[in-house]
């Protein structure tokens, strides 16, 4: 008997060394295989902030609640003191008031056969998922995810962008453009999942910890930029155009203060936007700009000394070049005009008679110092360089069309850009969107600023300005531009738009530029209206937005009334024109110079 | 074997109380039981306990070990009356015992029976508690049949047929009953302990013989008939070959060996055992409950469950030697039951052998069988008090 029971428990010892000594590490490998899952904690998105630091996108923690269809029949709860399983009836009667679903949706899913997954419902938010969690149901269980969550929704939509829902992914706009500092890298941790589907407590073990993304802060401001966005969108859907644009510029420093761009989506609700808007048209759409482009004529112009503003300029009816006949928007007889009143009144003759006299090498290297045919630094996802050809191709009437903003392509932000750069006292300081960001200890850290060039000397700057003023004057194509008490700086532009779908002119591009008060500008406004079908002039059209945004503006800087200038420029001649005398540019004296 | 067959005079006299003398030295004195044994069961039983509330807590936190608990305490006062009791007591309450045991067991297989996990073994009781009546049963048949065959024993005359046909029809009542339940594990248990009791009676050796060729028969007979229920055979495929079905029967298998080869030699820690925590092993705080010590208390843990046990076995047998005829036959049938089912339960734990619903003694949650557990502990403690006076005695005597 005593043998007996000692050989039993010598067999015993040697077949419990046998397992956990000799086959244990293939035996615990296979276990830790069988019960280990492998999670992945999403990282939670930085936030996107405007200049002042209101909110502009952020991300909030969110469950995707799934269902394991074999174990829901399990589902046991205590009946009158006694433990009884109750299954799947009961588990869709519990979940459905939590899930907001009906418990006829949630039996069916909860009743599929043939799969161990089936995905209940997502974006559940944490208060929820903790009460599903407590009811126990096995089989029912929880992703972390994370909802993006966009405050100002339709008025910053094509700015700030969109993710891509399934993984949080930046998929347009400032999104996509600061994806890499917003993303973060998400955790990976190892657990042991108990039969019932629960982790078994302590079994978790972290492999790469969760680094959250970057916060960071735009130069846009979000109430300049409602603004605009609402002044722009009441004058698109208004005059029935296409879609336009609203940018403001910080003149000082380049820095994009709004952006506005329309039709719009939400980003909260990608279901309902049109693919053609999710983009935004500030920085993707090139068109030709027109009349607003005269004003790097001036400037090469004035800074190549080719005039003054009081030079006296003979607008002839009709002017023949390559083998066209140009002419101006409205008919007229000869008229003995200032280089002043040629940008006043936007005469396409006027300008060529000017712009002609600077080669076309020389001009060209003036419209590429003014940002023109290049990415801004920004970046923005989408963004278009426009479109500028070299000098040597500036050939047949594409020579003169050019010198009037016709015949090259440029994005608002661009032309926005040319403006800031008189503005600026003829120093262009490239657009930037992104103030900086956050780092991983919770440090501001400024963007690196964008580098200044000068483009045109302070006294070209200065007078051209000048020049601009008498835009929105009596004589002027911009009286809808002008603010009371405010010496206003503008160009109104009205371009034929080249249709890409259509390979042809259709329609009109309307736009003003401007800034105020013009002797210390602060901000530049740029408003352009593409393909209006109630009116075409960029005076009429674009100039009423400019004219809201910019006195929003000014209210809200406090700047004080404009004194009078000192400078007094005029639109027509004081004198009669003569086209024998050498300083009057004319079409005479462009045949004597063999232009 | 050379026994006085005066022997048991003098406890018969202790049991009266006669004699100054006899009374100082018989008194018993706690010092006088077996102590080693109960501190081996305690020890134990108190493992069983953790283990029990590791293996429950996720699903229900203390509740199943409390309950384990108060079990344990039931029991430890069950075995302190049982080792106080006059022998003659316990030989007078044997019938008894075996009676009752007996009813219960054909109520279980009666209506009043609640079936778990296909065996009917268990009496509900009002209160929320259980009864299984077939470890009660296991007492009753240690003590009864030491009581039908001790007599002769005692006076060294052989067994006649007649007593020994009596003895099996005792023992072969109870195993049909509980056979009928179906419980094989239990039955094996009886099986085993009425073998052992009747031939250490000094049955013929032809009795054992014919009894073991008739169980060997019946064993190959059950493998190759539908003798067996389908649950049953099944059980028995699962152990030849537990990857016959990996999500059926052959689960439990497969997941023990996991649990307790994750074990190694220190084990994962109480409470830190994935298997175990993760709820993998079904019954894993009863019937697998070893595999709990496998893992989280590893070779160290699980290698000294063993050795306890063994401890309280051989113990049992050094108990039995030193006993009279009825000493002896009781605690040799408590030592075959302890042994047998902790060989079964930790055997199926190792995959030695097949698996069959049995306790591990003492550890196992299940209060019937840790109630019944320490009462036949009693039992072998009051049998080693008793020969204690009685050698005492004899040196007085001398």
């Amino acid at each position: 008997m005593f043998v007996a029971v000692l050989f039993v428990f010598t067999i015993f010892a040697g077949q419990l060394l046998r397992i956990q000594a000799f086959d244990a590490s293939a035996t615990q490998e296979a276990a830790q295989f069988k019960r280990s899952v492998k999670t992945t904690t999403p990282a939670m998105r930085g936030q996107i902030l405007d200049t002042n630091g209101q909110v502009l996108a952020d991300s909030v923690e969110r469950f995707t609640i799934a269902a394991d269809p074999k174990i829901i029949p399990e589902y046991t709860v205590k009946v009158d003191g006694k433990r009884a399983k109750v299954g799947v009836t009961r588990a869709a009667t519990d979940l459905a008031p939590l899930l907001d679903m009906s418990t006829a949706a949630l039996t069916k899913l909860f009743t599929r056969s043939n799969t161990r997954y089936v995905v209940v419902k997502k974006e559940v938010n944490p208060a929820i998922y903790r009460e599903i969690r407590a009811l126990g149901i096995p089989g029912i269980t929880g992703s972390r995810t994370a909802q993006r969550i966009y405050p100002t929704s339709m008025a910053l939509g094509q700015l700030v962008g969109f993710v891509r829902p399934d993984d949080q992914s930046g998929a347009g706009g400032v999104e996509q453009m600061l994806d890499t500092a917003l993303k973060g890298t998400p955790g990976v941790s190892v657990a042991e999942r108990a039969r019932d589907g629960y982790i078994i407590p302590g079994s978790q073990r972290v492999d790469t910890p969760v680094v959250n993304g970057r916060d960071v802060r735009l130069t846009i401001d979000a109430d300049l930029q409602w603004y605009a966005q609402n002044a722009l969108a009441k004058q698109v859907t208004g005059v029935g155009a296409e879609s336009g644009t609203a940018v403001v510029l910080e003149v000082a420093t380049g820095k994009v203060r709004a952006a506005a761009s329309y039709p719009t989506f939400d980003p909260n609700d990608l279901a309902d936007a049109k693919k053609a808007s999710l983009g935004n048209y500030a920085f993707n759409d090139a068109f030709e700009p027109g009349s607003t482009g005269k004003l790097m004529t001036m400037a090469a112009a004035l800074e190549q000394k080719v005039i003054t503003p009081d030079t006296g300029v003979i607008v002839p009816p009709r002017l023949p070049r390559a083998g066209t006949s140009f002419k101006d928007n409205e008919p007229h007889g000869v008229e003995n005009m200032t280089a002043t009143g040629v940008l006043a009144k936007s005469s396409n003759m006027g300008t060529i008679l000017i712009g002609e006299r600077v080669t076309p090498q020389v001009m060209e290297a003036y419209y590429r110092k003014f940002g023109i045919g290049a990415k801004t630094p920004v970046g923005f996802p989408g963004e278009s360089a426009g479109l500028l050809a070299g000098a040597k191709d500036w050939v047949s009437t594409r020579r003169y069309t050019i010198l009037f903003g016709q015949g090259y392509a440029v994005t608002a932000i661009q032309q926005a850009g040319v403006f800031q750069t008189i503005a600026n006292k003829g120093v262009r300081v490239p657009p930037s969107l992104v103030e900086g960001t956050v780092n991983d200890s919770g440090t501001f850290i400024p963007s690196a600023a964008t580098t200044p060039s000068r483009v045109v000397s302070e006294d070209t700057a200065v007078k051209l300005s000048r020049m601009m003023e008498e835009v929105t004057g009596q004589n002027g194509t911009a009286s809808a531009a002008r603010i009371k008490g405010y010496r206003v700086a503008g160009k109104t532009g009205t371009a034929d738009r080249y249709d890409d779908k259509l390979k042809r002119y259709n329609g009109f591009t309307a736009s003003f530029i401007g800034f105020a008060p013009a002797e210390a500008p602060k901000y530049v406004v740029a408003v352009f209206i593409q393909k209006p079908s109630a009116g075409m002039f960029g005076g009429m059209l674009a100039g009423p937005v400019f004219n809201q945004i910019m006195t929003y503006l000014l209210e809200r800087t406090g700047a004080p009334p404009s004194p009078a200038s000192n400078l007094d420029y005029h639109v027509w001649a004081e004198k009669p024109l003569s086209s024998d005398d050498p300083r009057v540019i004319s079409n005479a004296r462009a045949l004597r110079d063999g232009l | 074997m050379s026994r006085d067959p005066l022997g048991d005079r003098p406890v018969l006299a202790v049991g009266a109380g006669a004699g100054r003398r006899v009374t100082a030295g018989t008194r018993r004195s706690w010092l006088r039981v077996d102590l080693g044994l109960f501190i081996g069961a305690a020890g134990l039983s108190a493992v069983g306990v953790v283990l029990v509330w590791s293996a429950t807590r996720a699903d229900s936190g203390a509740a199943a070990a409390l309950k384990q608990l108060v079990a344990l305490l039931v029991g430890m006062a069950c075995a302190a009356v049982v080792t106080r009791l006059d022998v003659r007591a316990v030989r007078a309450l044997a019938p008894v015992a075996y009676g009752l045991a007996v009813l219960g067991l054909v109520a279980v297989v009666s209506p009043l029976g609640s079936t778990v996990n296909g065996s009917r073994s268990w009496i509900r009781l009002p209160g929320g508690m259980t009864l299984q009546p077939s470890e009660l049963m296991k007492v009753a048949l240690a003590v009864g049949l030491a009581m039908l065959l001790a007599e002769r024993a005692d006076r060294g005359m052989p067994q006649r047929h007649r007593d020994i046909a009596l003895a099996w029809l005792v023992a072969g009542i109870p195993v049909v009953l509980v056979l009928a339940q179906p419980d094989l594990g239990s039955a094996l248990v009886l099986v085993a302990m009425a073998v052992v009791i009747i031939a250490a009676a000094g049955a013929p050796a032809l009795w054992t013989l014919g009894v073991l060729a008739a169980g060997a028969s019946a064993v190959t007979a059950a493998f190759l008939t539908p003798v067996l229920s389908g649950y049953q055979r099944n059980r028995l495929r699962a152990f030849l070959d537990p990857s016959l079905d990996p999500q059926g029967i052959g689960y439990q298998t497969r997941q023990v060996r996991i649990a307790i080869g994750s074990g190694g030699l220190g084990g994962q820690g109480l409470f830190e055992g994935r298997q175990t925590q993760g709820g993998f092993i079904p019954f894993q705080e009863t019937d697998f409950v070893f595999s709990v010590a496998g893992e989280e208390l590893g070779f160290l843990g699980a290698a000294g469950l063993v050795l306890l046990i063994g401890f309280i076995v051989v113990r049992c047998v050094l108990v039995a030697r030193r006993a009279d005829a009825f000493g002896r036959l009781v605690a040799v049938g408590v030592g075959v039951w302890f042994g047998v089912q902790a060989f079964e339960n930790i055997g199926m734990n190792l995959g030695v052998m097949p698996v069959t619903g049995l306790p591990l003694p003492f550890v196992s949650s299940g209060g019937s069988s840790l109630i019944a557990s320490w009462v036949a502990l009693g039992l072998v403690g009051n049998v080693a008090a008793t020969s204690h006076v009685r050698s005492h005695l004899r040196s007085h005597l001398r």
